[in-house]
């Protein structure tokens, strides 16, 4: 039902149709951008995620029909690099943000549910995680634990689970108070029932909505810490890493700005279409969940 | 302390809820909100006892302490339990859901948009032991038919429902557990004044049916006239005076009490009096008057009232005031028509 909503609503439609097209990429990428025959007989177990190298020259080669975008820097295939980027994209959106989302819903309802110093100690906790300055944060784990995309994801749970623990909680505290909660404690209704069938359904939606436009705004910071080298492993595929090698080339050669735009566009591109996706899903969700609006 | 009489179903002494007011990053206490400051009642068996107050006088506060919803800060409440006396405690109340119910006093706020209105009313019976959903759902067809609802409401969820049906489901609900006591926390007064009599028409017929005492709370004396057996008047906290209808109505022994009957629109023109007005707002419960809480606006105040608190003391035919001057004043009451 909330499905035959999302495709009525037009602006969301666009979202889901984007959307669409990014799994489709996603769960095609073994057919879309296989491994070249070549590298497969050196090495039969090649990860699919490193992206094939055609030479050795620095220099990005434009577009041509064997490399549909181009190579970048170090002659690596774009084309190959967003495909599979695109299931890295998904990989790291989805895992960092229903597990940060998970641990935020726990805490913050379970915290506002109980209420009183209890509450009050777990938010001081929350603003202390809250106060950090998120990159140094970053940079300090990923030193700690090394670098790595798996290390990234650590970062961003741990320091993105506060903002959603914040939202819920200040749900419940109002949820808490109205009758039908009250009503359900004097039936003798299970707190764990009262938070799972009262308080939950009542107040997880803003959060759901919340996490779908965090998607892309994960996607980004993921993007980001490659970008300054804390990510991906040198050569895998993840479009952050793709506009790092893209660094040196964004002002093109000498009279000539726009000499290498494959290298920036494409894995641009495709960054911005998959926050727009999400972010226009978000906002159809907001509409959608209303329960009045149920018919 | 002696047992209450067998007659009485629900014995109130001294019940107290007093809310802190906290301020600053640690929540320090900085005083008190004496919402129920010493509360004694009696609700007889099968009896409907109203109690009555200006909002904010803790009424609410009253019935959700006695069902252990909100953590009394004091006071012993006892239950007959078929003749046997049960503490209601933190302890007790589990077993008591089943005796004690509750119904809410905004419609709209106390069912839960998301659930089913089956699913609504039979939560209490899932919360105390009716495993079979087969059975609880045939208990649920009967409730509906009993509070003037369709079996074809089962499926459906609140919103599409009036505020009258919706709180005939709230009905439903506090009922579907058989209990013996029912808190009616203003039922009627979020509802259209079409409305409402047919309400308390059908609280009534209940309460015939299945033989149930109702605790009935409301801001005006004028909604309990007819509904109750005795009425328990509250002033910011305490129960000023309690009593029978009749006898309240006719010989109030409380300026309170008084105060609030010269309040009610008489429908004989010519007979009615003057209305009393107060001086004065309710004062605040964080800062009660010392003495009489009721001394600042009375017009019978003497400079006792402000030293000593009253007790709620009986006056004779089963009516009970806190008043220093009860006996000595005179006080006009209303004579009622109970036909009407
Ligand atoms: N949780 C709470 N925390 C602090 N103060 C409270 C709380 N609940 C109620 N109070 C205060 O206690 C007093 C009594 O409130 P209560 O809701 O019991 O009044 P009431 O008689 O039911 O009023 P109404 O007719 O408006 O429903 C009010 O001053 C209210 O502000
Ligand atoms: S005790 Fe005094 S102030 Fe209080 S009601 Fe009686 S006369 Fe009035
Ligand atoms: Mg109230």
């Amino acid at each position: 039902m909330i499905i035959k909503k999302l495709i009525r609503n037009r602006i969301s439609l666009i979202g889901l149709v984007i959307l669409l097209g990014f799994i489709l990429v996603a769960i095609l990428a073994p057919v879309l951008a296989p491994i070249p025959d070549e590298l497969l007989a050196l090495d039969p177990n090649r990860d699919p995620y490193r992206i094939p190298r055609y030479g050795f020259s620095s220099t990005p080669k434009p577009p041509s029909p064997e490399h549909p975008m181009g190579l970048t820097e170090g002659q690596l295939d774009i084309y190959h690099g967003i495909v599979w980027g695109t299931r890295t994209a998904f990989k790291v959106g989805l895992i960092v943000v229903s597990v940060s989302c998970a641990i935020g819903i726990v805490v913050g309802s379970v915290s506002a549910y109980i209420g009183g110093k209890f509450d009050e100690l777990v938010m001081r906790f929350v603003d202390i995680f809250m106060s950090f300055p998120f990159l140094i944060a970053a940079i300090v784990i990923t030193s700690v634990l090394g670098k790595g995309l798996g290390n990234v994801m650590i970062a961003m749970i741990l320091f993105r689970w506060t903002g959603y623990a914040r939202l819920i909680r200040g749900n419940v505290l109002q949820v808490k108070q109205d009758e039908y909660v009250m009503a359900a404690r004097a039936a003798g209704l299970s707190h764990i029932k009262i938070l799972l069938r009262h308080i939950l359904p009542n107040t997880i939606f803003p959060v759901i909505i919340q996490a779908s436009m965090n998607m892309g705004s994960i996607v980004v910071t993921a993007a980001s810490l490659s970008f300054l080298g804390l990510g991906a492993q040198e050569g895998y595929a993840d479009w952050g890493q793709m506009i790092s090698y893209a660094r040196n080339w964004i002002l093109g050669s000498p009279g000539n700005p726009l000499a290498y735009w494959y290298t920036v566009v494409y894995p641009g591109m495709a960054i911005v279409l998959f926050v727009l996706a999400w972010n226009l899903i978000g906002d159809a969700f907001r509409d959608i969940m209303d329960p009045k609006l149920q018919g | 302390m002696a047992k209450p009489e067998s007659k009485v179903l629900l014995d109130v002494r001294g019940l107290k809820k007093h809310f802190p007011i906290t301020k600053g990053l640690f929540r320090r206490t900085v005083g008190w909100v004496k919402a129920v400051d010493g509360v004694d009642l009696q609700v007889y068996k099968g009896e409907t006892l109203g109690l009555v107050g200006e909002s904010g006088c803790g009424k609410t506060t009253v019935g959700l302490s006695l069902m252990q919803l909100i953590q009394p800060t004091s006071g012993t409440v006892l239950f007959n339990r078929k003749g046997e006396w049960v503490e209601v405690n933190s302890k007790t109340i589990k077993g008591l859901r089943s005796e004690i119910q509750m119904i809410f006093q905004d419609p709209y706020s106390s069912l839960n948009p998301r659930m089913r209105i089956c699913d609504i009313i039979a939560e209490p019976l899932e919360a105390n032991g009716v495993k079979n959903k087969t059975e609880r759902y045939d208990r649920v067809e009967n409730l509906l038919k009993a509070v003037g609802l369709g079996l074809h409401h089962m499926r459906r969820y609140p919103h599409e429902f009036s505020g009258g049906q919706r709180q005939r489901i709230g009905i439903a609900r506090a009922l579907s557990v058989n209990p013996s006591l029912v808190i009616c926390d203003e039922p009627v007064s979020a509802l259209d004044v079409s409305v409402q009599a047919q309400v308390l028409n059908l609280l009534e017929d209940l309460q015939d049916q299945y033989g149930l005492t109702y605790l009935f709370v409301a801001h005006d004396l004028s909604v309990v006239q007819h509904i109750s057996d005795r009425i328990a008047v509250m002033y910011l906290g305490r129960v000023v005076e309690m009593g029978a209808v009749d006898q309240l109505f006719s010989h109030p022994k409380h300026p309170y009490t008084e105060a609030l009957l010269s309040a009610i629109p008489s429908p004989n023109p010519d007979e009615q009096g003057s209305k009393i007005i107060l001086k004065g707002d309710v004062p605040s419960p964080a800062n009660p008057p010392q003495g009489c809480a009721f001394h600042p606006r009375c017009p019978y105040a003497v400079d006792l009232c402000g030293q000593k608190r009253p007790e709620l003391v009986p006056v004779g035919s089963g009516q009970a005031a806190a008043c220093h001057r009860w006996q000595e004043l005179s006080l006009s009451g209303v004579s009622i028509d109970k036909s009407a």
